[in-house]
């Protein structure tokens, strides 16, 4: 693994992704407003719950790293679709270095834009530590590795038809936040939904950010389970997607 | 007379690429009947009233709104494709080219959201009453 290498694609496509802070801005205040407005008054509302506004925020926080993450994995494809992605493969760079550096890129612009919803939630919520600082910026990153993993990986079906895959990925996503525990606990929901909602990794993420941060743990999901089901989620996605790259990239060009 | 048959021309080829899109429409309707179906009936089971049945009917407006609002992606598609130069050839003046798109966007909404209310009604037949 030449890191030089993988340092400076990293350089060059994180000034490209900082170029615009009209979007960083933009979506801290979307943020702000989502929680601010749509939180507030939602949490009037709910009342099986606890501090419903803060585990609405959190599960916010995981909202903000599945869409970055997502982008992530769909500027890949989008470089191929516009012949970005071949100019990068004629780059004296390993197929699996620009896996790595792709992936370090998303882990990067994710911490960096989720860094002032953290600090909002922990401070509002007076739960402000450290540790509890340090471990939400872990488990976001487990988060973000998963998805993007899981997106690139998806990638491949681009590479036959770009509509299919943006249907795909519209759809899954879709499905995945709302079968998930990052708007509501898994004791407000009926068996069947419940059973989604465990077969799908951003249950644990969200949950295990919410006991990063220190919130009532007694409407969570097992740690250990979430912080197992979390780490093969990261591990099994890198390894598949660096096989995929490895294997399907060549002289691709999506349509 | 002769733009007013050419609008209706442009509403339709314009109101059938929003049906022939399907990614798009994949997308609307696994958004809204997901909402309806799964975020409307959990967030009832937290709430002390039947929030769903509140719920339902601005998922079918949120639809609508996600459906027409569309159009600006198909004037933006046409001016960066070069498409909107071809319109501009047709025998249509440049306001009948825009009623066009109003048109078929405020019809591509009726229509999606006729079909979510029909699913709603299907659901939760009470909304009739209300």
């Amino acid at each position: 693994m030449n890191y030089l290498r993988i340092s400076t694609l990293l350089k060059f496509d994180l000034r490209e992704s900082f170029n615009s802070a009209l979007w960083i801005g933009y979506s801290w205040i979307y943020f702000a407003f989502q929680l601010f407005v749509y939180g507030s008054i939602i949490s009037r509302l709910i009342v099986t719950v606890n501090n419903y506004f803060y585990f609405y925020g959190t599960g916010l926080i995981v909202l903000s790293t599945f869409n970055i993450a997502s982008w992530s994995g769909r500027r890949f494809v989008e470089s191929a679709h516009e012949g970005r992605l071949r100019y990068m493969l004629s780059l004296p760079i390993g197929r699996r270095e620009f896996f790595v550096e792709q992936l370090l890129h998303g882990v990067t612009v994710n911490l960096v834009r989720t860094f002032p919803p953290v600090a909002i939630v922990l401070y509002l919520s007076k739960l402000f530590s450290v540790s509890s600082f340090l471990s939400t910026l872990l488990v976001l990153t487990l988060v973000a590795i998963g998805v993007m993993g899981l997106m690139i990986s998806l990638s491949v079906i681009a590479f036959k038809s770009f509509d299919i895959y943006s249907a795909i990925v519209a759809a899954l996503s879709a499905l995945l936040i709302r079968f998930s525990t990052i708007n509501y606990p898994i004791s407000s929901m009926n068996s069947i939904y419940a059973g989604a909602s465990l077969s799908n990794p951003l249950t644990y993420g969200a949950d295990l950010l919410r006991r990063a941060i220190g919130l009532d743990s007694s409407l969570l999901v097992n740690q250990d389970a979430a912080l197992s089901m979390l780490l093969a989620l990261s591990v099994g996605t890198l390894f598949l997607g660096i096989f995929f790259i490895s294997r399907f990239v060549e002289g691709v060009k999506s349509s | 007379m002769n733009q007013a048959s050419n609008l209706l021309r442009v509403t339709r080829v314009d109101l059938s690429y929003f049906f022939r899109t399907k990614w798009l429409i994949l997308t609307l309707i696994t958004l809204n009947l997901s909402d309806m179906l799964v975020v409307g009936l959990i967030y009832s089971n937290m709430m002390t009233f039947n929030y769903f049945i509140f719920f339902v009917p601005g998922v079918v407006i949120a639809g609508m709104f996600a459906a027409a609002l569309d159009v600006g992606r198909r004037v933006h598609l046409g001016l960066s494709e070069g498409v909107s130069q071809y319109y501009l050839s047709l025998p249509l003046s440049v306001n009948a080219l825009a009623m066009a798109h109003i048109l078929s966007a405020g019809l591509g909404g009726l229509l999606f959201s006729g079909t979510l209310l029909l699913v709603a009604l299907i659901l939760v037949p009470k909304l009739i009453s209300l």
